[in-house]
């Protein structure tokens, strides 16, 4: 049966959001959409696209919010995203988000927004803010010059939405925007030439004519490029660089810069008309703060405390609710499942390990970042909403430049020491993509918290008596690795992009908003859990299949003995490229096989294949409702533990509650390496060490890799890393049997 | 029991490879040695013409222009690329400047009110000119 609607056909108008970075478009564009959003990304390209909708009686919005961008010429990502939505998909109403507060500068795009000539709406945002500051609008003069509506809004406040969603209905019926600015005769003479020169192109009948002029005195690349595909385009780029010439000898300054020029000329006369400040501009109240938070000396070590907090947060804030929800998983949720199959007949059958140790593993892999997510989400949004980011990377750009990267790019290394996944994810505030890539590639090489256990059982094994410095030196080791394969790749794949030097806005200190730093830790969550959980969910299956499929000896379907496995003798395969590393067994093979999934598995992998009973396999008898009490207790518990957690996050507390290591996995290892090292096992157990902190990152970070920077950047890291670990590792092992001698 | 000897090698090893790259990195690219070793040295050395008409013009980059004081925009004397980025933030030849801030590293300055952060190499190619006229009000 069909319901068929009985609404009347709404009118469905299509909308962008454009306006400066920090103008609050993001901000409008939830208060008007609220929950019913899309996010993801452009096609290509890494920057956020988001879509919504909103309906009121009979009319239909589907809103995209537009990147934030400073112009409309081709020079950035976000300005080329945003000018070729507009220019390819015509937008039915372009709504032009301004910050009142910075009128002038916020003026320059809209400027150009109109010279689109799409019909358009501005949105004076922030009006709480500007008039606190004593400035007063004159809305009716702005909106005339403009030749468009214009509505002051407070999106944060939710005030001027209806306003502005009238407007919208109203523009999209409206005639064509009547906007002209003047740029005076000798510029306003050479747009007459070439527009009668264009008149024969067929690009006039796609993109407004004046448009095309105006771009091409100004020598856009992309209209350029479009220009030149046309039939005669040759002849008539000709004629755009003699009128730029003939410009250039008449006023004595580059076309770009007398067109930039003339349009804040004209916006300054319009802001000078339109607006009345109360009081003259002074040293503002972000000034102020910024004597301290951008201080010759005081900036970076203020930096180096804010991004230890972020630090904190994304590991401390999180371990509580990791280890809940894994208590959960492993403990009453396996057993409610295992009891279910029970009564279905299936208990101790493949079906009850397929759901236990496959799926319900799997799952577990994957809710187990849902935390550390959130938390690294919280800190970031905090960090961008408040302005801070910003003087960051302004403090810090001197240093990192220094390696070629940017001073935004050391947030997402820093977080690198907690989890490789959110800094992977961290990338996203970089500036430029060359940058993104560069820093996403060099995570993984910062010791991530997964690694450690598994250097804690190693140099308790192998160098107990300095067991501390030996993990000390890993991590300095995984930072000098990142410095050399940061400067190779610099030199190779990822050359500088010019002597650009930094240009960035620094946005106003602004005390960060709940409800958008909300909404931007369930959107990044989410968009994690839809694009890696798959990947993770399938590389454990794969991991259990091998494991359960039987390869020669007795075993049935999972039912069989380790070694006789498929993983078994997949991992016997990979023990001959190990051993000139010191560690050519299967048993080691097969535990970093299984570290793919995450590294820390790598020590329970290890325990099992060296069939150790682990204390925690004691499975007690529990009912149903004893099972539901513990999993609240324990949510109870770890929302204590997180309270408890936040006074800890400024200080220094290094809890080593990691020193349960059993002296039968130990004595086991022992042996095991004694053997494949041919009698150097320490230098073999470093070896091994140096490997785990090198290779292939595991699949969830492999994933965000591929969703942040793109599957060919991908597999570079999966393989690079893999021959750099096993390099380095073959140098460790041999020097250190040179060396040891014993 | 010869094993607590080779660890302390191997940790002085890295440490040595790690003090190699970072003079490395900061050694090797010209740029960097430039930087390192203070530009106010270095730059005499290569005399530019126009930079010397600046000078005799009574034009001061930005970089020396002291805090909290009115300047006006001059001449931007970088590429294409980067004019662009600085127009389109409204640091158009003519404008008014104020420095906000100068640590030593990237400029913060006020234009069209808002502020903008500027890489120390940019503030050298910028030209302002800070005259009684440009401080009189
Ligand atoms: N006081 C006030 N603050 C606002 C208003 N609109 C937005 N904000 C705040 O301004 C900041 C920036 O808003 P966003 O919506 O993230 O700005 P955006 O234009 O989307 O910025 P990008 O995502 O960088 O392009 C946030 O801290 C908002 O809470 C407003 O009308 N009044």
């Amino acid at each position: 049966m069909m319901t068929i609607a009985t609404a009347p056909a709404a009118r469905a108008l299509s909308v962008a959001l454009a306006g400066n970075p920090n103008a609050g478009k993001t901000t409008l564009f939830n208060a008007l959409t609220g929950a019913r959003q899309h996010v993801g990304n452009w096609p290509g390209k890494t920057v956020e696209k988001k879509t919504g909708a909103l309906v009121r009686d009979a009319l239909r919005l589907d809103i995209t919010d537009l990147p934030g961008a400073y112009s409309l010429s081709a020079y950035s990502l976000e300005e080329v995203v945003a000018r070729d939505f507009i220019l390819d998909e015509r937008p039915d109403v372009v709504v032009a988000v301004v910050d009142a507060a910075n009128l002038e500068r916020n003026l320059y795009l809209v400027v150009q927004l109109l010279e689109l000539e799409t019909p358009g709406v501005i949105a004076l945002n922030m009006i709480d803010v500007a008039t606190r500051q004593g400035l007063d609008f004159d809305v009716a003069r702005l909106s005339e010059a403009l030749g468009a509506a214009v509505v002051p809004t407070a999106a944060r406040r939710g005030e001027g939405l209806e306003p502005i969603v009238a407007a919208i209905a109203a523009a999209a019926g409206a005639p064509r925007s009547l906007f002209r600015l003047d740029y005076g005769p000798v510029v306003e003479s050479e747009i007459d030439a070439l527009l009668a020169a264009l008149a024969q192109s067929s690009l006039v009948l796609a993109y407004p004519p004046r448009w095309l002029a105006i771009k091409l005195l100004e020598d856009d690349a992309d209209v350029a490029a479009k220009l030149a595909a046309e039939a005669g385009g040759a002849e008539l780029l000709a004629t755009a660089t003699a009128a730029r010439a003939r410009l250039e000898a008449a006023l004595g300054e580059d076309a770009d810069t007398v067109l930039a020029d003339r349009r804040y000329a004209w916006i300054h006369a319009l802001v000078g008309r339109a607006m009345r400040a109360e009081r003259a501009e002074t040293l503002t109240l972000s000034d102020r703060i910024d004597r301290f938070a951008t201080h010759r000396l005081l900036g970076i070590p203020l930096f180096l405390a804010a991004m230890w907090l972020v630090f904190k947060i994304t590991t401390d804030l999180s371990a509580p609710w990791v280890d809940w929800l894994d208590a959960v998983l492993t403990g009453p949720l396996s057993r409610w499942m295992l009891a279910a199959l029970g009564a279905l007949g299936l208990g101790e059958t493949w079906v009850a390990s397929l759901a236990v140790d496959g799926v319900l593993a799997g799952v577990g892999s994957v809710l187990a970042f849902v935390p550390v997510l959130l938390a690294l989400y919280f800190a970031l949004a905090v960090l961008e909403d408040s302005g801070y980011m910003a003087r960051g990377a302004f403090v810090m750009d001197r240093l990192m430049k220094r390696i070629g990267l940017q001073g935004r790019s050391f947030l997402p290394l820093m977080v690198g020491f907690g989890c490789s996944v959110p800094a992977i994810y961290a990338t996203r505030t970089l500036t430029n993509q060359r940058d993104r890539v560069l820093t996403g590639l060099l995570v993984p090489f910062i010791s991530c918290g997964a690694r450690l256990p598994v250097y804690v059982l190693f140099a308790a094994i192998f160098f107990p008596a300095r067991a501390g410095l030996v993990i000390l030196g890993l991590y300095v080791l995984g930072i000098v690795v990142a410095l050399g394969v940061g400067l190779l790749l610099q030199r190779t794949l990822l050359p500088a992009t010019g002597e650009a030097g930094l240009v960035m806005e620094l946005p106003p200190y602004r005390l960060p908003n709940a409800r958008s730093i909300g909404f931007h830790m369930w959107q990044r969550t989410r968009a994690f859990l839809q694009h890696a959980a798959s990947l993770i969910l399938m590389t454990t299956l794969v991991i259990w299949l091998l494991t359960a499929i039987p390869l020669g000896g007795a075993g049935t379907f999972a039912d069989t003995p380790m070694p006789e496995s498929a993983f078994g003798r997949v991992s016997a395969l990979a023990a001959p490229a190990l051993r000139p590393l010191g560690f050519g067994s299967w048993e080691s093979g097969g535990a970093l096989i299984t570290g793919l999934v995450a590294k820390e598995v790598v020590v329970s992998t290890l325990a099992q294949i060296h069939d150790v009973a682990s204390a925690t396999d004691a499975v007690g008898t529990t009912t149903f409702a004893g099972d539901l009490v513990e999993i609240v207790t324990s949510f109870g518990r770890a929302v204590v533990e997180t309270l408890r957690a936040i006074p800890g996050l400024v200080g220094i507390n290094l809890a080593t509650d990691e020193a349960g290591d059993d002296a039968a996995l130990s004595a086991a290892l022992r042996a095991s390496f004694e053997e494949t090292s041919g009698g150097h096992a320490a230098a073999a157990g470093l070896a091994f060490m140096v490997f785990v902190l090198l290779y292939t990152p595991c699949m969830a970070a492999v994933a965000a890799e591929r969703h942040e920077l793109g599957t060919r950047w991908m597999w570079l890291s999966l393989f690079g890393q893999l021959a750099i670990a096993w390099l380095i590792a073959l140098a460790v092992f041999q020097l250190g049997r040179l060396l040891g001698g014993g | 029991m010869s094993i607590p000897l080779w660890p302390t090698l191997w940790l002085a090893l890295t440490a040595l490879l790690a003090l190699g790259l970072v003079l490395l990195v900061v050694l090797l690219p010209a740029e960097s040695r430039r930087r390192l070793l203070g530009r106010r040295e270095a730059q005499p050395a290569v005399i530019d013409e126009r930079a010397q008409a600046f000078l005799a013009a009574g034009l001061l980059p930005l970089s020396d222009c002291p805090r909290d004081r009115t300047a006006c925009l001059r001449c931007l004397q970088v590429d294409r690329c980067v004019v662009h980025r600085l127009l389109e933030l409204g640091l158009t030849p003519g404008v008014e400047l104020r420095v906000v801030q100068d640590n030593g590293g990237p400029m913060l300055v006020s234009v069209r009110g808002s502020r903008v952060a500027l890489g120390r190499d940019l503030a050298d190619n910028l030209w302002v000119e800070m005259g009684d006229r440009a401080n009189g009000k």
